[in-house]
């Protein structure tokens, strides 16, 4: 028993450095690059046939005693903010890359392009700012990053760079913090399960790309795949369990388990999955909870009207101040989301769809 | 530059919110010890270097910084955990949404998130929170929980990055007034193997955000001829009130506030010595130190001195550190010049 234990801990401080690295790492939409590599780097030796699509997913398979699949997906990119030009003044103006609450922006550390050029979202000195100015939100079209250049001469970055938050990943009271949880966290997942599973079903996966432009990578991922019974989406999900404003859903609540979405606005959970999940959840007593809002959406949109179409199921780890630079997750939210995922998929043989 | 690229992160780095100056007071202190001819330490807690200068004529040249910088103190903890607060000295209240805070003085590292809805969730994109309807979250799942670590009355800065950035600018939070504490601590460098003409006082004052009350007290104290006062203004390169720029030098002011006389011999100093600088006109005193030393007792000739500086009052504040160190020189060459100015006198034959 004690070998066990001390396996599972293990296994938790490894999930979480996994977690860690991921958060840290940058790759808004098309510019997966680093993230890609990074998860390339840590999934080699347990996967076969890894590629990259045409539209960046990381795609491979692991081979079991049959030919039948499970599809495990997760989104590699980040919510994260683009040049759109280089002003003479050497202020560089920018459009965002995702869904962003813009008024969260100005006073920003990032970086922009390839060189991580290090600058801030300024925001007019609020002294010299009309009333008007102070009591409206800054929207993106009246911010900018400076980078401390006194003209365009010397910025070195272009039109179409990728600006990425800087935030660094920590552990504080049983949460973790950091940027990026949506949805590398789903990202760390499908790694913890690759390096250890006990599937019977044949595992395939796609780490996708531009989910949050409009799940670009999604649309396509499923379609280099033959014989799969169903897919696991694992993601990231709204979280407003501490507004004090009480007159909405929170969607999902901090330390009450993973959540698993019956319907968001772009696909509904397959009934069946949707039992059997919660089946195995209620079997192994892990936590869970079902997200309250039908709002976002997720690359289960998509896949589950690939080819003729495959049952879907989203799986997420609840985020709070998801799509700015600090999330916050609960530690034994992220440990059951792992272990919920781990078990859907050693059980995946069972199901009867 | 050397001893202010040397000291600049590590100045910086100590917090000094409003009330709470100690840490930067005892830094100060370590720094210059060892080369100066007298600390004093006041009951409002400024800090007075004295050097003293060898002319006949020596006047008695006061130069002042506030210490002190704003933030946010924690004034009651919820049942479910999450802390309410409001803000010290005049935080923009428009970079507050969805920051990361960082509690000071305690002995470990506390952070908070100010909460935030996310777009999926937010129906009215342009309302501004107030700030009390915002919340820091520490990930504390009670009242209890929270309370161990946190007690009401404890404070908190925006927490960024400390960046060198292109040109010589820097970003921080708090460089109003790390600028002016700096620039002053660069004229000790300055000072520090030679004698000025004039006795020195470097006031590092505190309590300025809140009402300039340090100042007060330190220039009744020292009662010097003159006050020059070193602090920030706008530097913003969009949206500006004026055509003051980072890296073009520090800002002299020009208006009431400011002895004329004086004025015109900074000025001198900067075309003689070769230092670019920049004029701003206040019509009206207000705003700095120097509104205070100019009415203390029976009134002080007093100058501003400023750092350009852009953003000011947000985490993401950035200065150029040749500014800094450009005023400095003008401060220089001003303790170590025999005549400063002719103070007007009554014609005598009228």
């Amino acid at each position: 028993m004690l070998i066990k234990y001390n396996l599972l801990i293990k296994h938790k401080k490894e999930d979480k450095l996994i977690l860690e690295n991921y958060s840290n790492a940058l790759g808004g939409g098309g510019d997966e690059k680093e993230i890609r590599e990074l998860i390339y780097k840590d999934i080699k030796e347990y996967a076969k046939n890894i590629k990259i699509d045409p539209l960046g997913n990381l795609q491979g398979v692991q081979n079991k005693k049959t030919d039948k699949f499970i599809l495990l997906t997760a989104h590699m990119d980040e919510v994260a903010l683009i040049v759109e030009k280089i002003e003479s003044s050497g202020l560089i103006s920018f459009k965002s890359l995702g869904g962003f609450v813009e008024k969260i922006l100005p006073g920003t550390n990032v970086v922009v392009g390839k060189d991580k050029i290090p600058g801030i979202i300024g925001l007019k000195s609020y002294h010299i700012m009309s009333q008007s100015e102070r009591e409206t939100s800054p929207t993106i079209k009246n911010l900018f990053i400076d980078i401390g250049a006194s003209s365009d001469k010397e910025v070195n970055c272009k039109p179409g760079d990728i600006i990425y938050f800087t935030s660094k990943f920590f552990e504080q009271n049983d949460c973790y913090f950091g940027k990026a949880f949506d949805d590398r966290a789903g990202c760390s997942a499908i790694t913890s399960i690759l390096k250890d599973n006990e599937a019977k079903l044949s595992i395939a996966f796609s780490y996708n790309t531009q989910e949050e432009v409009g799940l670009r990578g999604g649309a396509v991922c499923a379609w280099n795949f033959e014989n799969i019974v169903f897919n696991l989406n694992l993601e990231g999900t709204t979280c407003s369990d501490r507004d004090l404003d009480k007159n909405y859903s929170p969607s999902t609540e901090l330390n009450k388990g993973p959540a698993i979405t019956i319907m968001d606005r772009t696909s509904i959970a397959n009934r069946k999955l949707l039992e059997f999940v919660c089946d195995i959840a209620e079997k192994n007593s892990i936590p869970y909870q079902f997200k309250q809002t039908v709002t976002g959406g997720t690359d289960a949109g998509y896949i589950h009207k690939t080819k003729e179409g495959i049952p879907s199921i989203t799986l997420s780890v609840p985020v709070r101040y998801i799509h700015s630079p600090w999330g916050i997750i609960s530690k034994y939210d992220y440990e059951n989301y792992i272990k919920l995922a781990k078990l859907i998929v050693n059980n995946a043989d069972k199901i009867k769809l | 530059m050397k001893f202010l690229e040397n000291n600049i992160e590590k100045i910086c780095k100590i917090q000094s919110i409003t009330g709470f100056e100690d840490k930067l007071r005892e830094e100060i202190i370590n720094l210059t010890k060892n080369n100066i001819d007298e600390v004093i330490s006041d009951k409002l807690g400024n800090l007075i270097l004295h050097k003293k200068g060898y002319g006949k004529d020596k006047l008695k040249i006061m130069y002042c910084a506030h210490m002190d910088q704003i933030g946010l103190i924690v004034l009651k903890i919820e049942e479910n955990g999450i802390l309410k607060f409001t803000k010290i000295g005049g935080i923009n209240p428009l970079t507050l949404y969805g920051k990361r805070v960082k509690f000071i003085n305690k002995d470990e590292n506390i952070y908070g998130i100010i909460g935030m809805k996310p777009p999926h969730l937010t129906e009215d994109e342009s309302k501004v929170e107030k700030i009390d309807e915002l919340f820091i979250d520490c990930g504390f799942k009670s009242y209890e929980e929270a309370s161990k670590k946190i007690k009401i009355g404890d404070i908190a800065i925006l927490d960024s990055e400390f960046l060198k950035l292109k040109n010589n600018h820097y970003s921080y939070i708090g460089f109003d007034n790390k600028a002016g504490v700096l620039t002053l601590l660069s004229l000790f460098d300055l000072l520090k193997d030679r004698k000025p003409y004039h006795d020195v006082f470097l006031v590092f004052s505190t309590q300025e955000e809140v009402g300039l009350r340090g100042a007060k007290v330190a220039s009744f104290s020292i009662m010097p001829d003159i006050a020059i006062v070193c602090d920030v203004t706008f530097g913003d390169p969009r949206g500006n009130i004026s055509d003051v720029k980072t890296s073009s030098g520090p800002v002299i002011s020009k208006g009431p506030n400011y002895y004329p006389n004086l004025v015109s011999t900074i000025e001198e100093i900067c075309t003689s010595e070769d230092i670019p600088y920049q004029i701003e006109i206040e019509a009206r005193p207000g705003g700095t130190d120097a509104y205070i030393t100019q009415i203390t007792k029976s009134g002080i000739f007093s100058a501003l001195i400023s750092i350009p500086l852009r953003y000011m009052h947000t985490q993401v504040e950035i200065i150029n550190l040749k500014d800094i160190y450009r005023a400095s020189k003008i401060m220089y060459y001003l303790s170590l010049k025999e005549k400063i100015f002719e103070i007007e006198k009554l014609p005598e034959n009228i």
